[in-house]
């Protein structure tokens, strides 16, 4: 029995690929474009400094969509950071970089191992005695869509030292498009001690115990899809011991998508309380600091270092100021708020930065959840609209939506020329068309009273 | 729920108007125009729910709303409701706990629907919901406002308005390049186009990147090769070029050098040349003649044929004849200095003596009584110091004789003053005892007497003592006092003059013993004793310079002395010294006085030393000079003859050297000649570069370094030089072309490199990524505007079928059994299309066949049409609630309202149902019915409420 292998897991760092947001502020211009390349940087400072024993990339280091010379030479230099301090590195290719047009991207430095496509492919870390201290085992994507069951290929000799299998995959047995297989098949696998994964982007440890299966999510959000505190596992493993997991946080920037409720902020009567309103939200957001998971403890040496917060800022919500000022002029009131917030918000330290401002309010009608329980008519309303978010997936739902919008299943599929549409977006439309056809009925019968 | 008592305290017309015990079954309200029946019905409508802000139907206040009911619930239990204002209704239970709320009492029935439902006007099917045609409103508007679902004609219109503002922002299908989203898109597209743009780049640079691969790691490479090669045979050519003519002519002069000689002059190696030969001839002849020259000279001035025993003695005394002359300046000087010190000394002894007289004539010429005076023992300062003391001394001396004299004058005077002064009378006292005693004694005499008198004349007596002795004793005090202070100064000069004495002898003695120092001193310098003690000082300093130049002139003396003495040995010692030469001798005493002879004398026997001494160096070179030729014969032996040498002279012997050295130097040359290409081409061969070009010729044929060999071998490929030369151009001109196609490649190269420098930057995508980011973020509440808009119509369309569909199966059968009794039986049914979308609805009549459309129906048809469907509806709903009929029977003809009125009265057996009317005609055919239950009338007029009546006529007073 080899001595505990240290090393640490990353996946989907996207690299090249810039956070979907600018400023006219050059010194948050310059920050937003690099947080990728930061997030890496850290990530290479602790594999240094923790002198690990290796360090495991699961899949998407690239981004096909995003193809840049520049970053893949960084990465070169940050593989060469690592060689220099003779840290290997196992990497296995993802559906947004596949194998085969991986032969443009860069040449790596020899500590590099990029496992290959055919089949699973094995590596194995020697210890100072010759002696393998662990076993690394992966396979790559050969195109973007991977349907194959890969899993099922990774079979080490012997299960004698710790059994680390890299795997890019949704974690979906019905998903055809990226290694389709459930938890239970990856637990299933007991020659395996550890499932390095990669393609989920938030952080999540699905079982502890072997094997352990976990996803370290992305370094470093890029849209505000992708909220929370980016990041890598740092991982101490022994063979038979469950391993002892933290949390390196290597995002410099972090993505919010704030809804704000303007239900009883009856103060609000004009944009410059509103304004006032979100800015105190945003004092809240930096009193309150980053979020942390508390499933997950971060390293003690790696408290998270934020340079600032990209925050969506989504009003909701019914009040006296959707009637008087925001109704019908959504698009201009939401410029002149988001240009204030940016104004006051984005020159702090940390600063905030206003990547939107979405004005969502309502009319305000009273007792709404008191007519949905009492009025035949939109208790009527109210099955449909549930029925709808039941079959939200059907034609004629998408097709009443518009071609505008591209729905996508995971996270990282969508057209260039359309709109995301993810399920979270698909509801809240639904939700807001039911809430439009009670505000019209209600408009109709008090004319209807009124006459 | 029933109404059983109403109050109106502030309401529209009302005011402080209560209604009492209301019937729980059908309560008609009579009133006429504007006497506040609509007011009453809105108090209804509202009851359970209040009174909305915002509603234009509602009557004015003059404080606030102010309603209040009592109304009765399942189980007969009461309760208040209060209304106040626009407040929600408070509800409060009335002699029980139970404790509801007002939607409980309406079966969580909303207000809209309790009004929509409950409250049957027949103005209701005047109002037509806005978007929808006319005919389609005509076939669903009794349908559906009868069933209560006003909603649905509105939803209608809603669908239509959402369809509307949903297609004005994306046309039908929501595309992207349509309408408010065209800007977008084609802003959309522009970005696009340039992320393919830069995809293309990269597309680009990783094209141009495998270029510069090949070119690098293969074309460039393999032509470079290509080119070294060439280079490399080039390079052989050029050699081979370069050093074939020197090889052919090394060649042939080997050839030369091997059939000339024999090998042995060329062997041997000469340790002279001919010039050095040629030198040696000239150097001989000139140092023969120099000998020659000297010799003469050498004779003529010595004066005698004895050159060589002359010269040797010369030469033997050659350096203290030098020395000698060296000197000769030396000893002029030293000559002319004696003279000087000897004037210097004269001048001395004069002064000295001239001084001695001065101090005493008899000292004249007695230099040596100097030697005796000990003046260097005395001390200057001492002697000055002795001869000051003694000066003071002698003056205390006088000074003392003076004070002495003064003070015996003093003591003169004080003693003959003290003998002067009164003596003291020391009898008195015996007067004070005589006194006394006398007194003493008369007192005793009179104590025989008179004890009185005694004591009297004894105090008597005392007291005369007292004053006798006190008046003696003030006379005396002055001269005591003056006898006492003479005495004191007398004592005084005593004293001083005591001192003086001491003092006086004291000084004696240190007068004598400064006198004593002062007369050695005198002796010392032997003085006569004549001499004063006070110009000793003066003869002091007299007699020290005196001493001190005497001493300068024994000095001096001395000097000369010794400067004669050396001179004198030295001159004599020169003299001496070349007496063999010269045959003449010298006194010594004499020496100084024949100075300038002797010097001449040996500086001419210099001038003949040195020829001497040229002689004798020629002399020698010539000898050096045979000596050096016969050493070269010896050493050269191998390129001269035997015999021939020794029999020669020394010139003889130097020609014949030179023709033996030029022989040998011709040949030799040739041989160098051989050497020097033979070297000169082996260290041109021996580079790397060309030994790499001959190593393929390399052999061991020859015993020559292999770089030599290989050339010859190389050599022997080509027939002549112009065979080399043209494959050299050859080879040149493919040289040439291959550095040209270099060049292009390094250029190609060149350009990639910065090709892919300026391809490799991310700028255009990250801003294509922005612009695509940035279009999106814009586009997304338009959009989102859309979908919501469509999805809005989208429900609206599942709603109202929803609705429709609800009446069709739950409503008209019933509706269509009240209307059969509403119309006798004319109308049979009501029925419903298959699609329930196309809404056409019809009335089976007793007719049979399809049965009429509802929009050709009467407006009394179409009246008990809505009529039934809303009373089959109003039973549906349970617990049963208040009904409020506005005149709904206008148009009904009597048998139509007879039927309407039994069907009212079959509702009151569940529901409380208010009737409001203004016709008197309505009231009568309702008494004039078979009423079952009792039918309550109440008056209105103006506001005010009269009854409850039992009969009808009461109230319709106030329709009169």
């Amino acid at each position: 029995m080899g001595r505990p292998v240290k090393f640490i897991q990353a996946a989907d760092i996207h690299l090249g690929s810039p956070l979907k947001t600018i400023s006219e502020f050059s010194n948050l211009k310059h920050k937003l474009e690099t947080a990728n390349y930061t997030a890496l940087k850290r990530l290479v400072n602790a594999a240094i400094e923790q002198q690990v024993d290796f360090v495991l990339f699961s899949g998407d280091i690239f981004d096909q969509e995003v193809r840049s010379v520049s970053a893949n030479q960084f990465l070169s230099d940050q593989m060469g950071r690592l060689a220099d301090k003779k840290i290997p590195v196992f990497i296995i290719h993802g559906n947004h970089d596949p194998l085969d047009q991986a032969k443009e991207y860069v040449r790596l430095p020899d500590n590099v191992t990029i496992f290959g496509h055919e089949e699973p492919e094995m590596a194995e870390i020697l210890g100072d005695d010759g002696r393998p201290l662990a076993r690394v085992i992966g396979q790559s994507y050969r195109n973007a869509s991977e349907s194959r069951k890969m899993y099922h290929g990774f079979v080490p000799p012997d299960d004698d030292v710790l059994n680390i299998g890299m795997l890019h995959t949704a974690l979906n047995p019905v998903e055809n498009k990226y290694v389709p297989c459930s938890l239970e098949e990856l637990k299933s696998k007991q020659s395996i001690d550890y499932w390095a994964l990669g393609h989920v982007h938030s952080p999540v440890i699905h079982h502890w115990e072997k094997p352990f299966i976990a996803f370290p999510g992305i370094l470093q959000g890029r849209d505000v899809g992708e909220t929370g505190l980016g990041g890598c596992f740092m991982v101490e493993a022994e063979k038979g011991c469950r391993p002892a997991i933290s949390f390196i946080p290597t995002a410099s920037i972090i993505w919010l998508n704030c809804k704000v409720s303007i239900n009883d902020a009856v103060e609000i009567a004009n944009l410059d309380d509103l304004a006032d309103f979100l800015l105190q939200k945003g004092q809240e957001l930096l009193d309150h600091g980053p979020g942390l998971r508390d499933d997950i403890p971060i390293a003690d040496s790696y408290q998270p270092h934020i340079d600032g917060y990209v925050v969506r800022w989504e009003i909701v919500g019914r009040g006296k100021i959707h009637s008087d000022v925001l109704a019908g002029n959504e698009e201009e009131a939401a410029l002149a708020v988001e240009d204030k917030l940016r104004q006051t918000l984005g020159k702090g330290q940390p600063f905030i930065w206003t990547e939107k401002v979405k004005i969502n309010t309502e009319k305000n009608i009273p007792d709404l959840q008191d007519l949905l329980r009492e009025d035949e008519v939109f208790r009527a309303l109210n099955d449909i609209y549930t029925s709808m978010l039941l079959d939200k997936d059907s034609k004629e739902i998408l097709n009443s939506l518009g071609n505008v919008w591209s729905p996508i299943s995971d996270h990282e599929e969508a057209r260039d020329d359309a709109l995301k549409l993810d399920e979270d977006k698909c509801v809240e439309l639904i939700e807001r068309a039911r809430n439009m056809v009670i505000e019209r009925i209600i408009q109709g019968r008090e004319q209807h009273e009124n006459s | 729920m029933k109404i059983r008592r109403l109050h109106f305290n502030d309401f529209g017309i009302f005011r402080n108007q209560t209604l009492d015990g209301i019937s729980g079954s059908l309560v008609v309200i009579a009133g006429p125009n504007r006497a506040g029946k609509t007011t009453f019905m809105t108090a209804l409508r509202y009851l359970g729910f209040g009174f909305p802000r915002k509603t234009n139907g509602l009557p004015h206040f003059v404080n606030q709303y102010e309603v209040d009911a009592d109304v009765e619930a399942d189980e007969k239990k009461l309760f208040n409701i209060r209304l106040q204002g626009y407040g929600k209704p408070v509800l409060s239970p009335i002699k029980h706990s139970e404790h509801l709320v007002p939607a409980q009492l309406y079966n969580e029935m909303d207000g809209f629907t309790y009004r929509q439902l409950f409250t049957i006007s027949l103005d209701e099917l005047k109002q037509v919901p806005s978007g929808i045609n006319n005919k389609e409103m005509q076939r669903l508007q009794v349908i559906m406002l009868g069933g209560g679902w006003g909603d649905a004609l509105r939803l209608e219109g809603i669908r239509r308005q959402l369809g509307k503002e949903a297609t004005d922002i994306g046309g039908k299908n929501g595309k992207i390049d349509v309408k408010l989203f065209k800007p977008h898109w084609q802003r959309l597209v522009n970005a696009l186009e340039e992320k393919n743009e830069a995809d293309r780049q990269m597309d680009d640079y990783y094209s141009k990147f495998e270029k510069l691969n090949i070119l690098t790691k293969q074309t460039i490479p393999e032509s470079q090769e290509e080119l070294e090669v060439l280079k490399l045979n080039q390079y052989q050519l050029s050699l081979l070029r370069e050093h074939m003519d020197r090889f052919d002519q090394m060649t042939a002069l080997c050839k030369e050098l091997l059939a000339a000689d024999d090998g042995q002059i060329t062997s041997c190696h000469p340790t002279v040349n001919k010039s050095y030969v040629e030198k040696l001839q000239v150097d001989w002849e000139k140092i023969s003649r120099e000998y020659r020259n000297l010799m003469d000279q050498f004779i003529t001035k010595a004066g005698t044929q004895e050159v060589k025993k002359l010269q040797a003695l010369l030469i033997k005394a050659g350096q203290d004849l030098e020395a000698a002359a060296k000197k000769i300046s030396g000893w002029q000087v030293s000559l002319a200095n004696l003279k000087d010190e000897r004037e210097n000394y004269l001048d001395l002894s004069n002064g000295l003596r001239q001084s001695l007289v001065e101090l005493n004539t008899v000292w004249e010429n007695k230099f040596d009584i100097l030697d005796g005076m000990r003046v260097d023992d005395i001390s200057e300062g001492i002697l000055k110091e002795h001869l000051e003391t003694y000066q003071q001394l002698l003056m205390e001396q006088k000074q003392i004789k003076i004070d002495f004299s003064q003070l015996e004058s003093r003591q003169k005077i004080k003693e003959k003053e003290l003998k002067e002064m009164p003596q003291s009378n020391k009898g008195l006292d015996k007067k004070i005892w005589m006194i006394l005693i006398g007194s003493a004694a008369a007192s005793m005499v009179a104590g025989f007497f008179n004890t009185f008198t005694a004591i009297s004349i004894i105090s008597v007596g005392i007291m005369g003592a007292i004053l006798y002795f006190m008046q003696k004793n003030a006379v005396s005090a002055d001269t005591k006092l003056t006898v006492r202070a003479i005495t004191r100064e007398l004592k005084e000069c005593q004293e001083q003059i005591e001192s003086l004495k001491i003092r006086s002898a004291n000084l004696k003695r240190e007068v004598e013993s400064q006198e004593s120092y002062l007369e050695s001193v005198r002796a010392d310098m032997h003085l006569p004793e004549d001499t004063l003690y006070k110009s000793l000082m003066d003869i002091y300093y007299r007699i020290k310079d005196a001493k001190r130049r005497y001493r300068q002139l024994l000095d001096l003396e001395l000097r000369i002395n010794n400067q004669e003495n050396q001179l004198r040995l030295e001159l004599f010692s020169a003299a001496d010294g070349v007496r063999d030469l010269i045959q003449e001798e010298f006194n010594q005493e004499d020496v100084l006085e024949q100075a300038e002879d002797i010097f001449a004398m040996i500086e001419q026997l210099v001038n003949l030393l040195k020829l001497a001494r040229q002689l004798d160096s020629v002399g020698e070179q010539m000898k050096q000079f045979q000596s050096e030729i016969e050493n070269i014969q010896d050493a050269n032996k191998g390129i001269l003859s035997d015999n021939e040498g020794h029999q020669l002279t020394v010139l003889q012997q130097l020609n014949y050297l030179q023709v033996q050295l030029e022989k040998y130097s011709i040949l030799k040359a040739k041989q160098d000649k051989y050497g020097e290409y033979y070297y000169g081409l082996q260290v041109a061969l021996d580079t790397a570069q060309s030994r790499e070009v001959l190593k393929a010729f390399n052999s061991d044929k020859y015993d020559d370094p292999w770089v030599i060999s290989a050339f010859g071998f190389l050599r022997e490929r080509f027939s002549s030089s112009v065979e080399v030369d043209m494959k050299l151009n050859d080879l040149n001109q493919m040289v040439r072309e291959l550095e040209e196609k270099l060049e292009q490649l390094g250029k190609e190269q060149l350009t990639l490199e910065n090709e892919l420098s300026n391809l490799q930057s991310d700028t255009k995508l990250i801003q294509a990524l922005n612009k695509i980011h940035e279009v999106k973020r814009c586009l997304e509440p338009l959009a989102e505007e859309y979908a919501v808009k469509r999805l809005a119509e989208l429900m609206t369309n599942k709603l109202q079928q929803d609705l429709i569909s609800n009446t069709e199966s739950s409503l008209l059968s019933s509706a269509g059994n009240l209307l059969k009794r509403m119309t006798k039986g004319v109308y049979q049914q009501i029925s419903t299309p298959e699609d329930i979308s196309t809404v056409d609805f019809r009335l089976k009549n007793n007719q049979g066949g399809k049965g009429q459309e509802i929009e050709v129906l009467s407006r009394a048809t179409k009246e008990q049409l809505f009529l039934s469907i809303r009373m089959s509806r109003i039973k549906e709903i349970k617990p049963a609630l208040p009904v409020i009929f506005d005149d709904s029977f206008v148009n009904f003809d009597p048998a139509h309202i007879t039927e309407t009125i039994t069907l009212i009265n079959e509702l009151t057996k569940t529901n409380q149902v208010f009737l409001l009317t203004c016709h008197p005609e309505l009231i009568q055919m309702l008494e004039q019915q078979n009423n079952e239950i009792p039918i309550q009338f109440w008056g209105l007029e103006n506001g005010k409420f009269y009854g409850p009546y039992q009969e009808g006529i009461k109230a319709s007073t106030v329709l009169v």
